[in-house]
């Protein structure tokens, strides 16, 4: 194991039933990386993102953190301990407020004042552009509103990994730029991050360094530059033919 | 007019006490999403260590209220870890905890049999002085009153806890969605064992009024209390605590008035509104909101 590594995922398999989701997917972050994990529909990305955070549990293989085990907690254990995530379509506590839902995510599950909350709120809310929104019901907020939400919640965790899935799915073109700017923003105050993505536009404004998954294993490893240029991955993307 | 207006106020001391009798049961089903069918039985059970407060020390219940709540809280809090997390690991929560809690009923009704015998018991109306008390003209048992007075305030402490605390937030959030409290660190085993805690306790302290305003005290009584209980949290919307209020109240109106106008009903017509609310809006009167709150 090397000592510097912030999380190491180790040839990990999930199966559902006979399908075999992810078929022994190994990677690895260092402090300051920002990985791109991408790839077609059914890949497996989501799928490792659960895996991760604790949705789901392996069947084989390891996940550390720090050099930690952590592929047998629960979710709630492992946000704790420094890993969070968005969902790519955000749940947030719909009948909450904005305010509430942030409140909940700088809590942490201790049973603390929420007037001491304040100030970080505030900052968090400004950051992800919803100050204006505090008081409205999550339930009520835009598609992209939502996300920016979902990230701040991750955020007011203060996650050591972030795990963000497919942020920009659903967005215009402004809406997406604005998500990359705030993931920028997002990198100074993580340890690593890892960004999960279908849109291979949006992936490049983040990340230079990819990792792309094609039916539960990883088919190339590297910069993003070279992976337009992989045979295998131009394939996977693109067709056997070369395509259009 | 005398009896119209009789009824009329007799309804809301019921609705009051019946709040707080269910409340307990929606806390629960909305927070764990699992029903205790053993509800009505620790109602009993605080109803018991009441009486027994009464006699021995001469407790009147508003002092046997700073017994009873701490230590069914402690119950609460000790039965919670064996019985509801082994449930929710389940394939289905729901009915394993109708199954599991019938159980539980029945044992704590023998255990009741066993400690206090079957004969029915009360608490006496003179454990307040004066006995009656005139309010607006109407004059009416000081117990009444004050049974009223502990349920409101009972009430207004649950909406503090749910609604202006830290706690109460995360218990919220676990009611609209649990995997996405568990991502925000949200421990459910500690909030949901509060949250039993406090539906034992709040049962419990319902029990120890419940001789003045309802039913007197047996081991059977239990089951009546579930009943209505259930009754009550699907009229107002099940999984939503506060909902609660307003099923006591149609439930209380129901029964006050047929109570006084057609006795014989008084047992029949609360049941006959359940079963149009369940025909007409399934998911309750505020059913609408019972995840978003």
């Amino acid at each position: 194991m090397d000592g510097g590594a912030v999380l190491e995922v180790n040839g990990i398999v999930k199966r559902f039933g006979s399908l075999e989701a992810l078929g022994g997917v190994s990677l690895s972050l260092q402090s300051g990386d920002i990985l791109g994990l991408i790839g077609p529909n059914g890949s497996g990305k989501t799928t490792l993102i659960n895996v991760v955070s604790g949705l789901l549990y392996p069947d084989a293989g390891s996940l550390l953190l720090y050099g930690r085990r952590i592929d047998r907690l629960s979710p709630h254990r492992r946000s704790h301990l420094g890993v969070n995530r968005t969902f790519q379509i955000p749940h947030p506590f719909t009948g909450l407020t904005v305010r509430e839902n942030i409140d909940i995510s700088l809590l942490f599950g201790r049973l603390g004042n929420r007037a001491d909350l304040d100030q970080r709120a505030e900052d968090i809310l400004k950051l992800a552009g919803l100050s204006e929104f505090s008081e409205h019901k999550a339930g009520n907020l835009n598609t992209s509103q939502k996300k920016m939400l979902d990230l701040a919640k991750a955020l007011a965790t203060e996650p050591k990994v972030l795990l963000v899935d497919e942020l920009a799915a659903g967005l215009n073109t402004s809406e997406a730029e604005a998500v990359a700017r705030l993931l920028k923003e997002v990198r100074k105050s993580v340890d690593a991050m890892i960004v999960v993505e279908h849109v291979m536009n949006f992936i490049k404004r983040v990340t230079e360094d990819v990792v792309v998954l094609d039916a539960g294993k990883v088919i190339f490893s590297g910069k993003f530059i070279d992976a337009v240029k992989d045979s295998k991955v131009r394939e996977v993307y693109l067709g056997k033919a070369g395509g259009t | 007019m005398s009896l119209f207006v009789d009824a009329f106020v007799t309804s809301i001391l019921y609705a009051a006490f019946f709040s707080i009798a269910a409340l307990g049961l929606n806390l629960v089903f909305g927070v764990m999403r699992i029903v205790n069918l053993a509800h009505g039985e620790f109602l009993v059970m605080g109803s018991y260590l009441a009486i027994a407060l009464a006699d021995s020390y001469g407790f009147n219940p508003v002092v046997s209220l700073a017994v009873v709540v701490p230590v069914f809280l402690a119950i609460g809090l000790l039965l919670y870890f064996p019985l509801v997390p082994r449930l929710q690991k389940s394939g289905d929560p729901e009915m394993s905890s109708f199954i599991l809690f019938f159980g539980v009923s029945y044992a704590m009704e023998g255990l009741a049999v066993q400690l206090f015998g079957v004969s029915y018991q009360s608490l006496q109306y003179n454990l307040f002085k004066p006995i009656h008390v005139e309010i607006l003209g109407y004059v009416m048992p000081t117990a009444w009153v004050v049974t009223a007075a502990v349920s409101v305030a009972a009430l207004a402490l649950v909406y503090f806890y749910l609604y202006r605390t830290g706690l109460g937030l995360q218990t919220r959030a676990l009611m609209i969605n649990r995997d996405e409290a568990m991502a925000n660190g949200v421990n459910i085993n500690a909030v949901s064992a509060i949250a039993f805690g406090f539906s034992i306790a709040l049962a419990a302290s319902a029990g120890v009024f419940s001789s003045f305003i309802s039913y007197p005290t047996s081991p059977s009584i239990g089951d009546t209390f579930t009943l209505i209980s259930f009754a009550i949290i699907i009229i107002g919307a099940l999984g939503n605590p506060l909902a609660t209020v307003v099923g006591a109240v149609v439930f209380a109106y129901a029964y006050g008035y047929t109570e006084i106008y057609a006795a014989n009903w008084s047992s029949i017509v609360p049941f006959i509104i359940l079963i149009a609310v369940i025909l007409a809006r399934p998911q309750g009167l505020l059913g609408r909101k019972a995840r978003e709150f």
